[in-house]
């Protein structure tokens, strides 16, 4: 069934994504209540970017699917016209 | 051999669920094409669990004109296990599994149906399972799942398990359907739910088995899952391109647009 590389991968998905979750999280709702003179706030981009990263994020991902799509599309017409 | 089979289903007498079990029937269908290899496998395998735990059953084959001879296969089987219990009900040439099932049904005399893939994929042994959970909860149909408990995927590589998965999660979210695998294809039915069912269902492939499910759901069916374990098969290609992805997304938006 799952064998050792996949298992790793399956872990590494499920670390990586509660990493950016808590990361997000702490960015976004917790550092409004921290003192703007606090060290933490070293480790955090302007507030700016934690609504422009998602949204760069999320175009890409959308024009993949998208990119992707046409490339089947027009893949599988080149098939039915040389059948043709 | 079939005194033999009859024998063996008297000769094992369980009080309370061998009498509840001589009343119903179960109808296993089986559409082959190219099954020449795997279908006495999978017969003997069914024949087995079945006698096992006395259980009444039939086994129709439905066999789409394959050119490897499946059906003189499946003729031989008849004779060996005897034509009460293996039925032929071929058709002349590769009609799809929708119309498949359609072709079994009016010929299955049983009031379950178990429906399930001959390439081995799917472990008879699963089947007693089924219809005890079948029991259990008087549900109207019994799923395989991938997706709970012990169940899982033998022979899978990383890239199409993670479509797989990633699949299922946007269906999960877009359909709500109340069970957790959709396109598997190792079910049991009642025979009237399935009919009904079927009438309803519009689409092919991977998508066929989904709107099963998501329309049974609309239809108030209730639905049990059984963990099971699937076994990619060994031989012949077994295909997932982008082709199969894109009308998968393709069916999948349809079916939320439409239910």
């Amino acid at each position: 069934m799952a064998t050792g590389t996949d298992q790793a991968v399956g872990f590494g998905l499920v670390a990586v994504s509660l990493i950016i979750f808590t990361y997000y999280t702490t960015w976004v709702i917790l550092l409004p209540f921290i003192d703007s003179q606090h060290v933490i706030h070293k480790y955090f981009l302007p507030r700016a970017y934690a609504v422009l990263l998602p949204l760069a994020a999320g175009l890409l991902l959308l024009l993949f699917v998208g990119l992707f799509i046409t490339y089947v599309m027009l893949k599988s017409q080149k098939i039915t016209k040389k059948a043709q | 051999a079939s005194t033999g089979a009859s024998r063996s289903l008297a000769a094992s007498p369980r009080p309370p669920q061998g009498r509840s079990s001589r009343q119903d029937k179960y109808s296993v269908l089986l559409p082959t094409y190219n099954e020449r290899e795997n279908l006495p496998l999978i017969v003997w395998l069914l024949v087995k669990s079945f006698s096992e735990s006395a259980i009444n059953y039939e086994i129709i084959i439905i066999d789409d004109g394959s050119p490897d001879g499946t059906r003189e296969v499946a003729e031989q089987l008849a004779e060996i296990y005897g034509p009460d219990r293996i039925l032929l009900r071929p058709r002349e040439k590769k009609l799809g599994l929708g119309t498949a099932y359609i072709h079994g049904i009016k010929h299955a005399t049983g009031n379950y149906v178990i429906i399930m893939d001959a390439d081995l994929s799917h472990h008879p042994k699963f089947i007693p399972e089924f219809i005890r959970k079948q029991k259990e909860g008087n549900f109207d149909i019994v799923s395989g799942t991938r997706y709970k408990g012990n169940g899982g995927v033998y022979g899978w590589d990383l890239k199409r398990k993670i479509i797989s998965r990633g699949a299922n999660f946007i269906t999960q979210i877009l359909l709500r359907p109340g069970a957790s695998d959709l396109t598997g294809s190792f079910r049991l039915y009642r025979k009237e739910v399935l009919q009904k069912l079927i009438e309803k269902c519009v689409s092919k492939g991977y998508v066929f088995q989904m709107e099963m499910i998501v329309r049974a759901r609309q239809m108030n069916y209730t639905i049990g899952e059984v963990p099971i374990s699937f076994v990619d098969r060994v031989y012949g290609e077994s295909k997932l391109g982008g082709n199969e992805i894109v009308s998968f997304l393709k069916g999948l938006l349809t079916l939320f647009a439409t239910t």
